[in-house]
């Protein structure tokens, strides 16, 4: 390994060693704000953000019930115990993951010449970690982040986007197809048969490629004159239903057909955001279809 | 500029100011989620911390702390704690984990934060208290400190100097300080230390004792491949959490975890196979499984071979045999082998071949094979002592013992610092406590004393409770009723109690004592491989002084009057003594400033800086004296990894004329190399010319050996033989007094010494949080016992045992096994009037009848108005019943321990009976303790040398060699 790589890895590991620390919600130090010149007001929004609008869980965007746990958990799970490193409570929280992936890195680092075998396994342990279980939500939800946290949380989303572009850039193995990609190519738009099979598809984002935080809601229904109820998002989509339905609909469409076109605007540096762009076409026209009758 | 460069540059500053924060010795990170220690506030913050205020949400106002350290004073494990001291306020307003202390690493179990609600119970004793009427009428006035001390002091100052030495008893419930009463009590000259553990632990200890020279286990738990509990201790008591987490680590590596317990406990929940044996035929199946490792040669020869005491066996039970290993060995092999699967199976109801693959699965451990027993099946059954020695013959057979993943002797991984003074030992033997009748106990005759009072064996002039309610905690609590109401027998009881008890209500003098964070203390206790000490502190004196302010005494900064024992024992003495012409004030004087009193700052200085490696030059590092670092972080972590101690060469400045016993016991005239570790171990007599025991040969070099009279590993022992005991001299199966045999047809055992999690018996009474989780005690029965006795969860049941009965609510459930029934302790808690709230306390009537005692209930305990608007909401009214009352005294006769388990008839409540009720015959109760104290073989028949216990078995005070002789005017033998 040469000495320009591990200089790399070891920059990796400490950001991404850095990054957990900011996504954990605990006020972190105040000299690691100041060397990633994050002010009180970042880390104020960053912790509005990960803590109201957005949990930071893989497992909500990777599922299709759009829930904690389940699988994803369990498999990064796997990567703890693979590095004989304690298994934290949420595992696919944002904060333990790039938390792993830095440790991981560390491990790629430290591995001495000559051990290619060894170099090589935990390389595609990083990377199946990277591109299974951290890009194909990470790099959607730092670009909603973006939208609804501003400028205070930039230089966090910014260098997050950096490690994710800076790891898979050095990378030589090539990023497998993903059998949700297969599905999309192959789908049938549909209108939807009720407000339940709608609200069932747009709370998963692997099913709608939309992620809707509650302020985003809220702007809709404000928008509409309808009054909100405060839950998750389920029961507030019930609520909104309840007082108005196509409006609503054609609203959330409008909603929807934005975020397809957000995903494109960096779709050719992140390839995972043109599956996300196709998703969020497929629930416009969907949404297009139901409203088509009327 | 590519992402890559923007890292880089990125990396580099976060890389510069980590290292130079790391060099300061501060944390730069915290750590995501749990995944390190650090999840807690860093040290470097913990004078300033700030937190938003959660109920001034969500306007985010802030509050800052200062954080304090202290240790835990609820169960034994002195876990530590963070006291936040609220800077507005100058009151601690929460407790959470110390992640500085190595034991317990940040975590604590529900008693821990709960400490607030016992510093804030609007109910505590705030000033000192006495009788103002009959003994036991509840009529009590204020007095001063001064008044307290002085008429005490009057008192005992007068059985000092009127050769009634022995008439002051203290008896000791939670330990504080390790070592600390036991030197005020040398102080004073008196043998009064009377302690808790023969309700407790003393057979778990005996068990380890006869085979090391040491008391306890010592599991180290995160590195082994098999963990073996023959306990339910570990999620319901001592240890819980610091051991706990261990086990959860090790789990969490692969390793299996075997429980052995009748009742499905916390920790049985967690394991990987639950065997519930029949009560007390655990020994049999820890025989089994020794007997297969013997059988199958599935052992450790080598460490056989060189630490076991093999020789001394083959030439005291088989001198007419050869004295080789291999003869050994046949005879090994021939002296187990009754104790087959099949036999074990019989015994303990467990099928066979569960028990086979139990013991395949420890026979892979190896070395890495860790055990523990405390109180469990040891405290329960006559005999309960050699299941914890059949225990301990599986790691000694596997050669796990001070072995990475085995189990330790505790006075390897625990440090006591050598105190200021330490007072020669007392020239008297307290019969109360220590009767002859008992030579081998391991510990106090404690719960005896009422009968032995009652026999006329003695009187006591002064006694003591220090944190300890013997009437509710102790087996037969009428009968210390019935003494504590006798001033002929009991002359002055002082009751030094944070809370009200059941005992206290018959004291002369009720003193406040502090909790948690509200006393000096310092403690060790072996919770992994590895030896620290941690310090509890009057926090908010600390904090006072921190901030510039003068504390005279703990008293300042307590709630009330509330003081710390360090500083009411050292008054006491003075005031017993206050010329210094009794000779106890010499031990109570500052070096310092001769003449002067000593202080608590001094005491603990001297320690700090003398007596704990490694302190002062890590305070130093920091820039601090070795007490500053101690009120700063709480605990100092000595050593880790500390090995095999018994293999260590002996160096040759130890070796001076030396003399070699033909079994490699080895003698030396060099003195003892000063130590400031005095943690107590047995203490194996020197040779006929004086020379102490140094080591022990094996295969041709001196090691160091354990502290047992062969030096080695006491497979036999000859001690049990030379004291009457031939047949239990090896470890042995023991049936207990509630083994089936013993039973009357309609018969059942009665599980009793199960502790639930949250609660502690002396001080959690009022601690709301923990009183909402748990705060009564059903009945386990199991559904086939229930359908065959016609008893639904709805109804009430009688439990009857020799003595008594009591009436309680069953609990009907798989979690026990046919044929036994359970209860906790805990609850059942009671008073005799309203002039005390209580949160988990019944309001009771003690009627008399001839030998009768009737304990009716009268009203629950109600929501009540105080300072607490908690007090007046709190919804339960169901508190248990008192079970342990209808329980004679069971004193086995080698260990001494009090032996739990009862037989009893379980019934349908009649009519009339109420919930919570409970009836004791004194004189039955007197007839069950002359019949077992038939079973002993008092000192005055066996004892081989005319001392009434032998001396090298550990002992908290040790009276010199004249007072242990039965007849004291003789020389010893």
């Amino acid at each position: 390994m040469t000495r320009y790589m591990t200089t790399t890895l070891l920059a990796q590991a400490e950001v991404a060693i850095a990054l957990a620390e900011i996504s954990e919600g605990v006020v972190p130090s105040a000299a690691l704000l100041d060397a990633l010149g994050i002010d009180r007001s970042g880390c104020e929004a960053i912790n509005a953000l990960l803590v109201s609008e957005l949990p930071p869980f893989a497992s909500i965007y990777l599922s299709l019930d759009g829930n904690i746990g389940g699988e994803s958990q369990a498999e990064i799970a796997g990567f703890y115990r693979a590095i004989s490193v304690k298994v934290p409570p949420n595992p696919d929280y944002l904060s333990s993951l790039l938390y792993l992936l830095g440790q991981i890195i560390k491990k790629e680092a430290e591995v001495v010449d000559g051990e290619t075998a060894r170099s090589r396994a935990i390389e595609i342990a990083k990377l199946t970690l990277l591109r299974q279980h951290i890009a194909p939500w990470l790099v959607p939800y730092l670009q909603r982040a973006e939208q609804i946290a501003g400028a205070d949380a930039s230089v966090w989303i910014a260098l997050t986007l950096d490690l994710i572009a800076s790891i898979l850039e050095s990378s030589e193995v090539p990023t497998p197809k993903q059998p949700i990609d297969e599905d999309l190519d192959q789908s049938q738009i549909e209108s939807f048969a009720n407000s339940v099979e709608f609200i069932d598809w747009i709370t998963s984002p692997l099913l709608s490629g939309v992620i809707v935080a509650p302020s985003d809601l809220v702007s809709i229904a404000k928008s509409l004159g309808l009054a909100t109820r405060i839950g998750r998002k389920r029961f507030v989509l019930e609520g909104l239903f309840q007082q108005g339905g196509r409006e609503l609909l054609a609203a959330i469409g409008q909603f929807v057909a934005e975020q397809g076109d957000l995903y494109l605007s960096r779709s050719s540096e992140f390839e995972v955001l043109q599956s996300w762009s196709k998703r969020a076409i497929i629930t416009h026209k969907r949404v297009l279809a139901t409203l088509a009758p009327y | 500029m590519s992402s890559t460069s923007r890292l880089q540059s990125a990396a580099e500053r976060v890389s510069a100011a980590r290292e130079a924060t790391e060099k300061r010795g501060e944390t730069f990170y915290q750590g995501p989620s749990g995944i390190h220690l650090a999840s807690h506030p860093p040290f470097e913050r913990w004078s300033d911390w700030m937190e938003l205020d959660s109920k001034a949400w969500p306007t985010k106002k802030e509050r800052r702390y200062a954080l304090i350290p202290t240790t835990c004073f609820n169960c034994e494990s002195a876990c530590g704690l963070l006291a936040y001291v609220d800077k507005d306020t100058n009151q601690v307003a929460k407790f959470e984990g110390n992640p500085e202390h190595p034991g317990s690493r940040g975590k604590n179990c529900a008693k821990g934060p709960a400490t607030i609600n016992q510093i804030t119970d609007p109910d505590r004793i705030l000033f000192p208290l006495k009788r103002s009427a009959g003994r036991g009428e509840g009529k009590w006035e204020k007095i001063s400190w001064d008044t307290a001390l002085d008429e005490i002091a009057a008192k005992l100052r007068s059985s000092i100097t009127t050769g009634r030495k022995d008439k002051i008893v203290c008896h000791i419930g939670r330990p504080g300080e390790d070592g600390f009463t036991e030197r005020v009590l040398a102080s004073w000259g008196v043998d009064g230390h009377n302690s808790h553990t023969n309700v407790c632990s003393s057979a778990g200890r005996a068990g380890w004792h006869y085979w090391t020279g040491m008391d306890r286990p010592s599991a180290d738990f995160a590195n082994a491949k098999v963990i073996f509990l023959v306990s339910a201790h570990l999620e319901t008591g001592h240890y819980f959490n610091p051991h706990a987490q261990r086990i959860t680590q090790a789990k969490e590596r692969g390793a299996k975890l075997i429980v052995l317990d009748t009742r499905l406990s916390n920790t049985a929940t967690h394991a990987d196979y639950w065997l519930s044996p029949y009560p007390g035929s655990e020994g049999a199946i820890n025989l089994a499984i020794a007997n297969y490792l013997i059988q199958e040669e599935l052992f450790d020869r080598e460490f056989v071979r060189k630490w076991w005491n093999w020789q001394e066996w083959l030439e005291s039970a088989h001198p007419d045999l050869g004295q080789d290993f291999e003869t050994f060995i046949s005879l090994l092999k021939e002296t187990y082998s009754p104790y087959t699967f099949e036999y074990a199976a019989a015994e303990s109801r467990i099928d066979k071949k569960v028990l086979l693959e139990v013991a395949e699965i420890v026979a892979t451990a190896g070395e890495k094979f860790a055990s523990h027993i405390w109180r469990s099946a040891a405290a329960g059954n006559l005999g309960g002592w050699q299941i914890s020695r059949t225990l301990l013959l599986i790691n000694a057979l596997l050669g796990a013992i001070a072995t990475e993943g085995g189990t330790y002797p505790n006075a390897w991984n625990k440090y006591v610092p050598k105190p200021i003074y330490t007072p020669p030992h007392p020239d008297v033997w307290n019969e109360l406590s220590w009767p002859s009748d008992y030579p081998l106990s391991m510990n106090e005759m404690s719960f005896l004393l009422p009968h032995l009072i009652g026999q006329g064996r003695g009187t006591m002039d002064v006694y003591f409770t220090r944190v300890y309610n013997p009437v509710w905690t102790n087996p037969d609590g009428m009968a210390w009723i019935e003494m504590l109401l006798d001033e002929s027998k009991v002359g002055c009881y002082v009751a030094l109690t944070p809370t009200w008890n059941e005992t206290s209500y018959f004291a002369d003098y009720v003193l406040p004592m502090g909790h948690s964070s509200e006393r000096h203390d310092l403690t060790s206790y072996e919770q992994y491989d590895g030896q620290w000490v941690a310090f509890r502190q009057p926090v908010l004196r600390t904090y006072a002084n921190n901030q510039g302010g003068e504390v005279h005494d703990s008293r300042d900064v307590n709630p009330g009057e509330v003081w710390e024992e360090n500083e009411f024992w050292i008054e006491l003495s003075w005031r017993i003594d206050p010329d210094g012409s009794l000779g106890i004030r010499q031990y109570h004087e500052s070096k310092k400033n001769p003449g002067a009193k000593l202080t608590v700052e001094e005491y603990y200085e001297y320690i700090f800086e003398n007596s704990v490696p490694g302190l002062p030059g890590r305070a130093k590092a920091e820039g601090t004296t070795p007490l500053g670092f101690m009120q700063s972080h709480g605990a100092f972590e000595i050593t880790n990894k500390v090995g095999q101690i018994f293999a260590e060469v002996v160096p040759e400045n130890e070796l001076i004329e030396t003399s070699t016993t033909q079994l490699g016991r080895v003698y030396t005239s060099a003195a003892k190399p000063v130590s400031t570790n005095i943690v107590p171990t047995g203490d194996p007599d020197p040779d006929s010319s004086g020379k102490r025991p140094v080591g022990v040969v094996v295969d041709g070099e001196i090691r160091r050996g354990f502290p047992t009279p062969s030096g080695k590993l006491e497979f036999y022992s000859k001690t049990l033989a030379e004291w009457g005991w031939r047949d239990q001299a090896i470890p042995n199966y023991v049936k207990s007094h509630i083994h089936p045999d013993m039973l009357e047809s309609n018969q059942m055992v009665l599980i009793s010494t199960f502790r639930l999690p949250v609660q502690i018996h002396t001080r959690s009474a009022n601690s709301k949080w923990l009183d909402e989780i748990a705060h009564t005690n059903p009945v386990w029965i199991n559904p086939i016992d229930a359908e065959r006795l016609s008893i639904e969860e709805t109804d009430l049941i009688r439990v009857n045992s020799e003595i008594g009965y009591f009436v309680a609510k069953p609990w009907i459930t798989q979690g026990i096994r046919p044929g036994v029934v359970a209860c906790s302790h805990h609850m059942g808690r009671w008073k005799f009037s309203d002039t005390t709230n209580s949160l988990t306390m019944r309001r009771v009537e003690l009627n008399s009848e001839g030998p009768k005692r009737h304990l009716l209930p009268k009203s629950p305990p109600k929501p009540y108005t105080s300072s607490d608007p908690d007090t007046s909401r709190f919804w339960w009214n169901d508190v248990g019943v008192h079970q342990n009352l209808i329980f004679p005294v069971h004193p086995d006769p080698i260990s001494g321990m009090h032996c739990w388990h009862q037989a009893v008839s379980v019934e349908k409540a009649h009519s009339g009976d109420e919930f919570g009720e409970v009836h004791v015959d004194l004189d039955k109760s007197k007839a069950v303790f002359e019949r077992w104290l038939k079973m002993t073989k008092a000192a005055q028949e066996v004892s081989p040398d005319g001392t009434r216990r032998p001396r090298w078995l550990m002992r908290p005070l040790k009276p010199t060699k004249r007072a242990s002789l039965l007849r004291p005017t003789e020389s010893l033998q």
